[in-house]
């Protein structure tokens, strides 16, 4: 990875050193933001009545910036530096000092991939720093962009289904922050090639990315109390009554003792009555190391035909969300979150439908391997705590509670803009639905085995925008739907005069029903979280 | 001997450029009086709200009310210098008498082939009856798109400003690049996919809207237009309908379609011709004193010269009791103006109707009046223009600034192309770019030109 980092350098050196002799001038553009976020939780969520048991934390101060420079030319060769952009965030989170609430949160540690209580209270990071270096021929471009970045793919809006070269950062983030700013941005190599008027197409494209720098779905720091802001959604998995360990403890005998273990807490209640040493549940990443021998790599190909786009695309990598293996829970109270590789075969698309004014998208993938919680042959764990707790039995060594299996997934997306001169005389009310599927090959859900997972699930999102008052005012409304029973429900609106200073409102919001196996529900149930928050801001 | 090879040369040299950009029309400073005389106002004269009636008819009907009421002032001007493209450019349309037609979806195709053609220099319909034909108001447009078309490329910096009841509101700070298919002086350039131009809009500034990059590609066959809207949030493209075009730009009070007077698909409306009449035409005082000198940079491009006056708006000026969106250094011109008016075909067009003022020689879009969906009058555009000169053409074709006015919603915005206004940055415009290539306006360079 470092040889990665001193070469793009190196070579950005060089091409600027070049630059030089053909370049006469830069043109900048410096532009960002000051923003201040105060969130107002509500413990049990908006369903068992809203705000009665709030919890109000002033969030980040935040600071971020956008410089680019392009290189001006006299006569435009065809091999040039086309810009270099550097993108920063800073930001500071006040609370750590107001009160002692968070005190206790770990410093750095491998087994948060390196996040301690230092990140959550300061950001400092130089998120993306890249240069786009472009050749051209006669019809024809190509574009290396070296450097720290972001990428994103597919159609989908709210999902990520092609989307999973940069993974998510929920350190400090729930959903609907912008998306920019929940991705992690990864050093990487991206090649961008595009031809026009051949054959039939009215122009193809071949994008190559290559990423030495493996990082996980970045959670907010799981120590033993899980109290960082953000990290509450593992907090409750530790007390989430897994039906798996019943049968367990039922199995074993220890509901005749008295001990049931219900929840990953009451293992750890069994451990201490029969005071084995350090019975609080550690939870480690384990991320492969960065190094070009584990370099996750995509290749994306692209055309245009008429009015209809549609774009191939492959990818190697990591799995960005963890699969949690339960190999040495019982024996060391350690859950590891592993990420295996995985490979994506996908597809999107979108074209103009004119009769009806509107798009239609889309987008569909099969994954090869995706880790899915399965404890079917997880009972050898019980003969490692048998052995623990002094009882001579011998069951074999299990496996570590996941398996990998097919997946696939799709998703159509329908965007349409409608007149509704009761809600906007003056603007149309901008509509985007999807429809979305998930299939997992070879499963069958079991409450006991499987518990988290069905083998099709379904939602349905909408997303409803317009503009008031000359853009001064901006309401968002999303909603996802399953139909398992649940869904999630986001309303922002943001106001600002000048375009300088702002304000914005949101609520997000889970609601139906609890015990439904839903994205909403298993394995976090997060109907009993929800938020109010309040943003103030100023752009330049 | 050496004398007289020179003296010839010379000669020769002058009739060669003197007549590419000679003076369309000797009789202009004649013509011009001609109008003064007839509609009895003089240059300087000022018109207020104690003689409003003398500009009765002269002006669309809301720039007579504001007049009316005393929001605005008008005074009266002149051209000094006659206003018409190049004698090059009116030989070039004379030649296309009987080339080209229109077909049933009233898109412009070869009289010969039957379809679209790849190359047009001049305007297409040089000898339009535009009051007998029944196409006529159709035809007209496309000749008024041609005389806009002349530039190979553009790239126009510009501001648009939010002016509301209070004053200015706020401002974005946008760039926007064209290439044009048709109209190109230097002949016709490889054109496969068939269109007519591709041009991008993007935001430089403020944070939360900058990198936004719009993307249209209008084809020669009348086709909706492809749009696609890069947004730096989530890092993708994502498709638009064409129809986008007609909403409210980042919120303001213009649409994309708005620019030129009328940049959207000829062929999505059902234009007719209304009536000839003379009206006042709105410049600003330098544009009706000077034409605007171009400078050349080394590759090639045609820029007009930086940190140069903007137009003064009334919510700049201390005191001032009339409107705040009232042009405070123009002048009215008498002109001769085809009145047309445009009823979308496209049921989600964000308009019902406009209504157009085109001069009839320089082909300049003054002013548009916007209808509702209902028909009812909603919004007024006044379009200044540039007069340019670079190297041998001329003519207008591109805004020194253009308002808008909403007034069901009371509130305006100025897009200002030229000098700098609150503090923003100085606009300005180029033409002729040779870096500005069709391979610009690619999907692959939109998701790469910002984050």
């Amino acid at each position: 990875m470092r040889r990665f980092k001193v070469t793009i350098v190196s070579g950005l050196i060089c091409i600027l050193v070049l630059c030089i002799n053909i370049a006469y001038a830069m043109e900048t553009n410096f532009n960002g933001r000051v923003q201040s976020t105060f969130v107002l939780r509500d413990y049990d969520g908006f369903q068992s009545g809203v705000m009665d048991e709030a919890y109000g934390v002033q969030w980040r101060n935040e600071f971020k910036f956008d410089l680019t420079l392009r290189p001006t030319f006299e006569r435009m060769p065809d091999l040039r530096l086309d810009k270099v952009f550097l993108s920063y965030r800073g930001a500071y989170d006040g609370i750590f000092e107001a009160s002692d609430r968070y005190d206790d949160i770990r410093e750095k540690s491998p087994a948060d991939f390196e996040l301690g209580k230092d990140d959550l209270e300061y950001e400092n990071d130089l998120r993306e720093a890249f240069a786009d270096i472009i050749c051209e021929g006669e019809n024809q471009t190509l574009i290396l962009r070296l450097g720290r970045q972001i990428v994103q793919w597919g159609e989908a809006d709210g999902f990520n289904v092609l989307n999973i070269l940069n993974p998510q950062d929920n350190r400090n983030m729930m959903f609907f922050e912008n998306p920019d700013d929940l991705a992690t941005p990864l050093w990487m190599a991206r090649i961008n090639y595009s031809i026009s008027n051949i054959g039939p197409f009215q122009s193809l494209g071949l994008e190559l990315v290559g990423i030495p720098e493996i990082r996980p779905h970045q959670f907010s720091i799981l120590d033993d109390n899980m109290n960082a802001p953000y990290a509450f959604p593992y907090k409750q998995l530790k007390g989430k009554d897994i039906q798996f360990f019943h049968k367990l403890s039922n199995d074993l005998g220890f509901t005749s003792m008295g001990f049931d273990l219900g929840s990953i807490n009451e293992a750890e209640d069994l451990l201490r009555a029969f005071n084995i040493p350090s019975p609080v549940t550690k939870w480690k990443e384990d991320v492969p190391a960065n190094s070009f021998d584990n370099m996750e790599y995509g290749v994306k190909l692209e055309g245009n035909l008429g009015s209809i786009y549609a774009a191939l695309h492959y990818f190697h990598g990591f799995q960005d969300d963890p699969a949690m293996d339960f190999g040495e829970f019982l024996s060391q109270q350690t859950l590891t979150f592993r990420h295996p590789e995985q490979d994506m075969y996908g597809f999107s698309f979108n074209m103009f439908l004119a009769s009806m004014n509107a798009i239609l998208r889309g987008e569909a993938c099969m994954m090869d391997s995706m880790a899915l919680v399965d404890f079917t042959d997880a009972n050898g764990n019980a003969g490692v705590l048998l052995n623990r707790l002094g009882l001579p039995v011998s069951i074999p060594a299990g496996a570590p509670g996941y398996v990998q299996k097919k997946v696939y997934y799709g998703l159509l997306g329908f965007d349409k803009d409608f007149w509704m001169k009761w809600i906007n005389p003056t603007g149309m009310i901008h509509t985007m639905w999807q429809g979305y599927w998930r299939h997992i090959d070879g499963w069958e859900y079991d409450p006991v085995q499987r518990p988290f997972d069905e083998q099709d699930s379904y939602r349905l999102t909408g997303f409803f925008w317009a503009e008031y008052m000359h853009g001064w005012i901006h309401p968002e409304i999303f909603f996802m739907y399953d139909p398992e029973g649940t869904w999630m429900t986001m309303a922002s609106v943001k106001f600002s005069k000048n375009g300088k200073l702002f304000f914005k409102l949101t609520q997000m919001s889970f609601w139906g029903d609890e015990n439904a196996v839903s994205v909403f529900t298993e394995p976090i149930n997060l109907i009993s979280k929800s938020e109010l928050s309040f943003r103030i801001g100023y752009n330049w | 001997m050496i004398r007289s090879i020179m003296g010839l040369l010379i000669i020769c040299l002058l009739v060669t450029f003197g007549n590419q950009s000679a003076i369309a029309d000797s009789q202009w400073k004649e013509k011009q009086q001609a109008l003064f005389e007839k509609i009895n106002l003089k240059p300087g004269e000022m018109i207020t709200t104690e003689n409003f009636e003398k500009i009765d008819g002269l002006v669309p009907f809301s720039i007579a009310n504001w007049i009316k009421k005393g929001l605005w002032q008008m005074k009266i001007g002149e051209f000094k210098y006659d206003i018409s493209h190049q004698n090059e450019w009116i030989n070039a349309s004379k030649k296309n008498a009987g080339k080209y037609q229109l077909n049933e979806k009233k898109v412009i195709v070869e009289v010969k082939t039957k379809k679209p053609p790849l190359y047009i220099y001049g305007k297409p319909f040089p000898n339009l009856d535009i009051k007998n034909d029944p196409d006529g108001g159709a035809k007209f447009m496309f000749n008024y798109l041609l005389s806009l078309f002349r530039l190979e490329t553009s790239r126009v910096l510009c501001a648009p400003e939010w002016i509301g009841k209070g004053g200015f509101e706020r401002q974005l700070e946008t760039f926007t690049i064209r290439h044009f298919f048709w109209g190109r002086p230097n002949g016709a350039i490889a054109n496969p996919a068939k269109f007519r131009f591709k041009d991008i809009m993007n935001v430089i500034n403020p944070y939360d809207m900058a990198g936004t990059n719009q993307l249209t590609l209008r084809r020669l066959d009348g086709t909706p237009d492809e749009v696609y809207v890069y947004i730096p949030a989530i890092r993708r493209v994502k498709r638009m309908s064409g129809a986008n075009r007609s909403d409210p730009y980042m919120g303001c009070d213009m649409t994309v379609d708005d620019t030129w007077g009328f940049a959207g698909l000829m062929s999505s409306m059902k234009w007719t011709f209304l009536e000839e009449k003379i009206g006042l035409f709105c410049a600003s005082e330098f544009v009706a004193d000077h034409p605007r000198k171009m400078i050349q940079t080394s590759d090639g491009t045609w820029r007009t010269q930086k940190n140069e006056i903007p137009a003064i708006l009334g919510e700049e000026i201390e005191g001032w009791k009339g409107a705040k969106h009232a042009f405070m250094n123009v002048v009215w011109i008498p002109r001769k103006f085809y009145l047309l008016e445009g009823i979308p075909r496209d049921p989600y067009y964000n308009m019902g109707k406009i209504v157009v003022w085109i001069e009839n020689n320089a082909h300049w879009c003054n002013f548009r009046t916007d209808f509702d969906r209902a028909k009812e009058y909603w919004k007024q555009s006044i379009n200044l223009p540039n007069y340019c000169i670079w190297g041998n053409k001329r003519g207008m074709q591109t805004a020194q600034g253009q308002i808008t006015i909403d007034e069901k919603m009371n509130h305006t915005t100025y897009t200002n192309g030229h000098g700098r206004r609150h503090g923003g940055m100085d606009a300005f415009t180029e033409y002729n770019d040779p870096k500005l290539n069709p391979k610009l306006f690619t999907l692959s360079r939109l998701r790469m030109w910002s984050k």
